[in-house]
């Protein structure tokens, strides 16, 4: 079948951003559990192998032309599925810390609950991965702050293991947040009344690499998506889908 | 007051020769010039004018004319830093969606290669009877 008419309603997309040595992981440890979807990485300007290596691995590869930040990388993917008509989409980070294996647990909860996202949360899962405690504190201040805005506790709204439907893959191909997407995504879903939820997935260490979130760069984090937060929350734009669903 | 009067005029003489200078070697677009010309020439017009400055220090219930000549000089900056960093915003927007879509069209037209390559060969095979009987 040819790529305008997708094989499978489902699609699995890779932001990547030098992940050179992690990446063929990931796309194989994806290929074991969905043999048949097709996977795309989006290699987010590397400047190291992560697409030859992607393309070596089975996946195809968008290649941007320069680095656009996770947003831009993750909106690229969801662009294209939204255009090719996909019904569902799964993003797994590259570094390798997503276990492929929920994959399917996050589709059923979406498919039961008719959530238009469904994301995995480390914290619901008793004995996890262990989290720093700065990053733990970080996770609750932010579940504390979206309580009110979101009208419900997300454990983990910082987890970039999603998986969206046509109507949430609608909104975010036309707007999506460009720097730190996650926390912001789940406010964007909330101005569309669109419904979300979340699912304990396991976390698993890194393959390679370091998370580019820590030190100062934490507390650019922290200042810069609860901006991010109060923009959204007071953007002007016409709404649409003010029909609360269920 | 003198001095500083001399001080800012030329300031503002050289912001003028510096537009200039950029518009003509296209450093700086015209529209994107408009607003520094705007400045440059009102700035110059308090240097010069003694009494356009006591009138806004009048206006404003500053004393110090230097004061005023700064304050109006610093609203001014901030207002066009302000407009550049709408229009920054504008064209970093423009950008992302550019930048994704090469992405995309490359993918495409890598699919579309390996395609047409798949077809021809699957033409050749067809084509090689053909070709030996002639031989």
């Amino acid at each position: 079948m040819s790529s305008d008419t997708p094989s499978s309603s489902l699609l699995v997309i890779v932001p990547a951003y030098n992940e050179e040595g992690a990446i063929s992981g990931v796309i194989r440890s994806v290929r074991e559990v969905l043999p048949e979807v097709r996977i795309i990485v989006i290699d987010d300007g590397s400047w190291d192998d992560t697409a030859r290596v992607a393309e070596r691995g089975g996946a195809d590869v968008f290649r941007l032309p320069h680095h656009l930040g996770l947003g831009g990388a993750v909106q690229t993917g969801y662009r294209f599925a939204f255009e090719h008509d996909y019904q569902q989409v799964v993003r797994v980070d590259g570094d390798g810390q997503h276990n492929p294996a929920d994959i399917e647990k996050l589709l059923e909860a979406m498919r039961q609950g008719d959530y238009d996202m469904v994301s995995g949360s480390r914290f619901l899962v008793p004995n996890g991965y262990p989290v720093r405690t700065m990053r733990r504190f970080g996770s609750l201040l932010f579940s504390w702050i979206l309580h009110p805005i979101l009208g419900k506790r997300m454990t983990d709204p910082t987890s970039g293991f999603v998986a969206v439907n046509r109507r949430a893959l609608e909104v975010f191909s036309g707007s999506f947040p460009l720097e730190y997407p996650e926390i912001e995504a789940l406010v964007v879903l909330k101005r569309k009344a669109l419904r979300f939820s979340e699912v304990p997935t396991k976390m698993l260490p890194r393959r390679s690499g370091q998370s580019t979130i820590n030190g100062w760069t934490a507390a650019y984090y922290m200042v810069r998506v609860l901006l991010g937060v109060f923009v959204n929350v007071i953007k002007y734009e016409n709404r649409c889908h003010t029909e609360t669903r269920g | 007051m003198e001095q500083i009067r001399v001080v800012t005029t030329v300031f503002c003489l050289l912001l003028l020769f510096q537009i200039v200078r950029s518009v003509r070697r296209e450093h700086i677009r015209v529209e994107y010039s408009m607003a520094w010309f705007g400045v440059a020439v009102l700035l110059l017009g308090l240097c010069l004018s003694k009494t356009a400055l006591n009138w806004l220090s009048w206006v404003l219930g500053i004393h110090d004319s230097s004061l005023v000549f700064l304050v109006v000089a610093g609203v001014l900056f901030l207002t066009i830093f302000f407009r550049s960093s709408i229009q920054v915003s504008g064209l970093k927007d423009h950008n992302i969606v550019l930048a994704q879509k090469i992405g995309l069209l490359e993918w495409e037209l890598k699919r579309q290669g390996v395609e047409i390559a798949q077809l021809r060969e699957q033409k050749s095979p067809r084509e090689r009877p053909d070709s030996s009987g002639v031989q």
